[in-house]
């Protein structure tokens, strides 16, 4: 991933990565954050309790829980929305 | 029939790989017509030696659109490595893919937020060499209406060409900024409504 992103969509590429168990270096690799970066980011949505953290096989894994709902729905319909309004731009 | 979320995206991401594509034609014409125009004039200044002062412009020619095209290439080169990652990407989507459609959008705005700059740039370029390559036709219109062109009758076709390119990309060139708008305005707009939806996000997260 390149270019600028919004903490918001950060938190859902997280959080949409995180719906099978991960690593903390497997997702800090796919969404392209540095370790501290992602260690904030992660630790944040662990508070609000849509990460859950835990310990299988010796590894430390995490995985989104379900109170993460709300706001992955309100971000797809929020998303999709922006290619939903036309006029597009078009050659 | 309904135009789904995907069908749009795709059609956005190749109207403006279209548009990358046409810069660097663009910008390929405008560094060829930068040498075949000063090139000539700077060759007896290396080969003889002799340094005259009608030969300044055609330097500062050279270097000009050297400079212009070199710069308007390599924007257009950066802008289309990352885009065309996220256009192959695109291609494999099935339309209810909707987190994989989601993925691109963020990748997109993400693309489109840290080039922002750049894209603006190259309608500046584009202007800038269309005016450019407008102006260079002027001697060539004139030296066809007179007759006092430098070449033989057969070569009159080449002129001819060379007056065609020049006013075909010239006309190409200040109409790129255009749609170069047209562009940036959509996606300003997706940009502001983004900033919008981070207020309900932000809200759903104060929760």
């Amino acid at each position: 991933m390149k270019g600028k992103r919004t903490q918001y969509e950060i938190y859902w590429e997280i959080l949409t990565y995180c719906r099978n168990s991960r690593t903390f270096t497997s997702i800090i690799h796919r969404c392209s954050l540095n370790s501290k970066i992602g260690q904030e980011h992660i630790n944040f949505l662990d508070n609000k309790g849509y990460l859950r953290r835990f310990e299988e096989n010796g590894q430390n894994l995490l995985r989104t829980t379900e109170s993460a709902k709300p706001f992955l729905d309100a971000f797809k319909e929020m998303y999709l929305e922006l290619f939903n309004r036309g006029p597009d731009f078009k050659l | 029939m309904e135009q789904t979320t995907l069908n749009r995206i795709k059609i956005e991401m190749h109207s403006f790989k279209g548009l990358i594509i046409t810069n660097l034609i663009g910008a390929a014409f405008a560094l060829a017509f930068s040498m075949a125009y000063g090139v000539p004039e700077i060759i007896p200044l290396l080969t003889e030696g002799a340094f005259d002062g009608s030969q300044i412009p055609y330097l500062l020619l050279i270097v000009f659109g050297f400079v212009v095209a070199i710069g308007w290439i390599t924007r257009s080169a950066e802008l289309m490595d990352v885009h065309d990652d996220l256009v192959t990407e695109l291609e494999e989507l099935g339309p209810e893919d909707d987190e994989a459609i989601i993925g691109i959008i963020v990748q997109s705005l993400a693309f489109y937020r840290e080039n922002q700059r750049k894209i603006r740039q190259l309608g500046i370029a584009g202007r800038i060499v269309g005016l450019f390559l407008l102006l260079t036709a002027v001697p060539q219109i004139q030296a066809l209406l007179t007759g006092v062109y430098p070449l033989g009758n057969w070569m009159i076709i080449g002129q001819v060409f060379g007056l065609i390119g020049s006013l075909g990309v010239g006309v190409a060139g200040l109409y790129v900024p255009t749609l170069i708008s047209r562009f940036s305005e959509k996606w300003d707009a997706r940009l502001n409504s983004t900033e919008e939806a981070e207020e309900k996000l932000e809200r759903i997260l104060g929760e």
